[in-house]
């Protein structure tokens, strides 16, 4: 599992859902240079937060697994290999686990990975990966002779929109598939849905934890946000059941194609 | 200070008070107004999480394709009416490029192509004004360059590049009055489409009137001699495949509707400069399994009684067309149903044993 970590209003805050996070078990955090906590940089605040818990010996830094982003500005400028120096510094770390690409910006994100793949080479990051890529996207990657093939896709899941072509591709081709909004934001059509609130009743869970079981029992990570310590809690209190294969096709049916970021605004030409 | 000096010091900042107190209530007016016009397209502060998405199909094209869609006629189906007034080939592709996600999967795209588009020269980086309302500003800087301006032009914007987006941004769209030439274009447009929604039914001697003015205010149609206009036209040829190929890619189906246009326009297309300036540069755009609708030549909205100008239906008639528009377009698509499912599955198979990773 894994804890994003855009939305936070202040490093107090971000600090208590960190805290409560680790406690819970969570290991992995998910952050971009382009994220903003009350003001100021995501990645300041996580890595102030994170060198904290590393100090006081809650956390291992081998136990860790930190991840940033390169958006569409930082492809189009140029200079990936600069800006992953300094999100590693920000995050005060002396590597960074994962760096993925924010989304497949049409001309610029094959050059961007191939200087990611640079950067990879010193050492300053471990793993690469994509983000909001589809089936087309990995194939021209594939195509302009890689010397490291993304280990990681992260892209936007819920039982809204299920993505199913796309998951059973990465998941083929044995990349780790984290989703983002995994909950869907809980949006009325989830929060309010029958169905789910009648199998979350059968394992006597919540919808959100019936979601976040779905996303885990289909190979998924889910990458969830949240500022409250006890929705944390909850959303991690998921590895004491498993969904039957009935429940899980159910849920897959829900799949209307409903994105709530939708990709061609985000990124012109995608 | 006497007191004359100060009187004068009073009213020039009483004056100069007032100045700004008028010009921001101007531009809070033009604001409105320009909203309204655009108020059909989403821009990067709309709450998506609210937005109508997977429709089931979208129009884009210029003053044809906003003169002879309404959608309200078929309210079976979702469709957004991307076309503006003016817009070309190249206005087409930003639109598509920035809104395609919000059409389902295997949903139509009709492109509007008429004669003229075609040979319409693609210089309109003046208009990026009325685009950049909800459009990415960005995007739009990005897409007037090509080549090596493009990386002069980021270098130039690399220092807070985000927060110069965001300035950018904020005082055009916050204060359209900045760019009174601009502003005063848009506004003479909306004014014009205001007016065209109000107008009625041509006779025919008015509407040969119409056709004299558009044929004699452009370049001839059959321009051999003319170097620019056929360059033109390839050139967009060339962008129609690239549209149209785009779409394809993205699992949508392109189709190009060549809209109707009145007797007194469409007989001033001599057949034999149609065919070869228009028809034969529309086949080869076409070539690559798309759906054409061709209504220039079916003499069913020929009359000057459907019209109101020289591209725009009368609402009656543009319900009518509207609805046979979409009618024929699910007729064509049940044809190539079959086949192109049995082509989606056949590339799908192929696809997946020949990766290798």
């Amino acid at each position: 599992m894994v804890l994003g970590t855009t939305g936070f209003s202040s490093l107090k805050e971000m600090d208590a859902a960190v805290g409560v996070a680790i406690d819970a078990g969570v290991r992995g955090f998910d952050t971009s240079r382009f994220y903003h906590t009350g003001g100021r940089s995501t990645e300041k605040c996580l890595g102030k937060v994170l060198h904290g818990k590393l100090r006081s010996g809650a956390i291992k830094r081998e136990e860790l697994f930190v991840t940033t982003k390169i958006a569409i500005p930082q492809m189009i400028r140029g200079g990936i290999a600069r800006d992953v120096e300094a999100s590693a510094r920000d995050l005060r770390l002396d590597y960074i686990d994962c760096v993925l690409l924010h989304w497949p910006f049409p001309g610029y994100y094959i050059s961007a990975y191939k200087a990611l793949e640079a950067v990879q080479a010193r050492g300053i990051v471990k793993t690469l990966g994509m983000s909001n890529c589809r089936e087309r996207h990995f194939e021209a990657l594939y195509q302009s002779k890689l010397s490291q093939l993304p280990a990681v896709h992260q892209m936007e899941r819920h039982p809204l929109c299920s993505e199913e072509d796309v998951v059973r591709y990465c998941l083929d081709r044995g990349m780790v598939v984290q989703a983002y909004s995994p909950l869907g934001k809980m949006m009325g059509d989830l929060a309010g849905n029958a169905q789910l609130s009648a199998i979350a009743a059968n394992y006597n869970k919540t919808v959100a934890q019936v979601i976040i079981r779905w996303h885990l029992d289909t190979g998924v990570v889910p990458v969830f946000r949240s500022k409250t310590p006890s929705r944390i809690r909850e959303n991690l209190d998921v590895f004491d059941f498993n969904l039957s294969g009935g429940d899980i096709e159910a849920i897959d049916r829900m799949n209307r194609d409903h994105k709530l970021c939708t990709e061609s605004i985000r990124c012109p030409g995608y | 200070m006497t007191f004359e000096a100060l009187t004068a010091v009073a009213l020039a900042g009483l004056g100069g008070t007032a100045l700004v107190f008028l010009w921001l209530k101007l531009n809070r007016r033009l604001k409105r107004t320009i909203a309204c016009y655009f108020r059909a397209f989403p821009t990067r502060r709309t709450n998506y999480a609210n937005y109508q998405r997977n429709y089931d199909l979208a129009v884009v094209g210029g003053s044809e394709c906003v003169g002879s869609v309404d959608l309200t006629a078929v309210p079976d189906l979702i469709g957004f009416n991307w076309g503006l007034p003016r817009q070309g080939l190249r206005q087409d592709f930003w639109i598509v490029k920035n809104y395609f996600s919000l059409i389902r999967r295997g949903g139509n795209v009709l492109l509007f192509v008429s004669p003229r588009t075609l040979q319409t020269s693609e210089d309109q980086s003046g208009d990026m004004f009325r685009y950049s309302f909800f459009l990415d500003r960005n995007f739009l800087q990005l897409e007037a360059r090509r080549g090596a301006d493009v990386r002069d032009w980021l270098l130039g914007n690399v220092i807070n590049y985000t927060r110069r987006d965001r300035i950018y941004e904020t005082a055009g769209a916050r204060f359209p009055l900045l760019y009174p030439l601009a502003a005063f274009r848009l506004l003479m447009e909306i004014r014009q489409e205001r007016r065209r929604r109000c107008k009625t039914a041509l006779s025919e001697q008015q509407m040969e009137l119409v056709a004299q003015e558009v044929f004699s205010n452009r370049p001839a149609f059959d321009a051999l001699e003319s170097g620019e206009v056929e360059s033109a036209r390839r050139a967009n040829t060339e962008l129609l495949i690239t549209i149209i190929a785009f779409l394809k890619e993205r699992g949508l189906n392109p189709v190009i509707v060549v809209p109707p246009a009145p007797s007194a326009i469409a007989r001033r297309y001599p057949v034999h400069s149609l065919n070869r300036n228009f028809y034969s540069f529309l086949s080869r755009a076409s070539s690559a399994n798309v759906t054409v609708l061709d209504y220039l030549q079916t003499g069913e909205f020929s009359s000057s009684s459907c019209y109101v100008d020289s591209t725009t239906l009368t609402p009656e008639a543009r319900r009518l067309f509207t609805q046979k528009l979409l009618k024929d377009l699910a007729s064509a698509n049940a044809n190539t149903g079959a086949e192109l499912r049995a082509m989606k599955e056949q590339s799908a198979s192929v696809k997946h044993s020949s990766i290798r990773c």
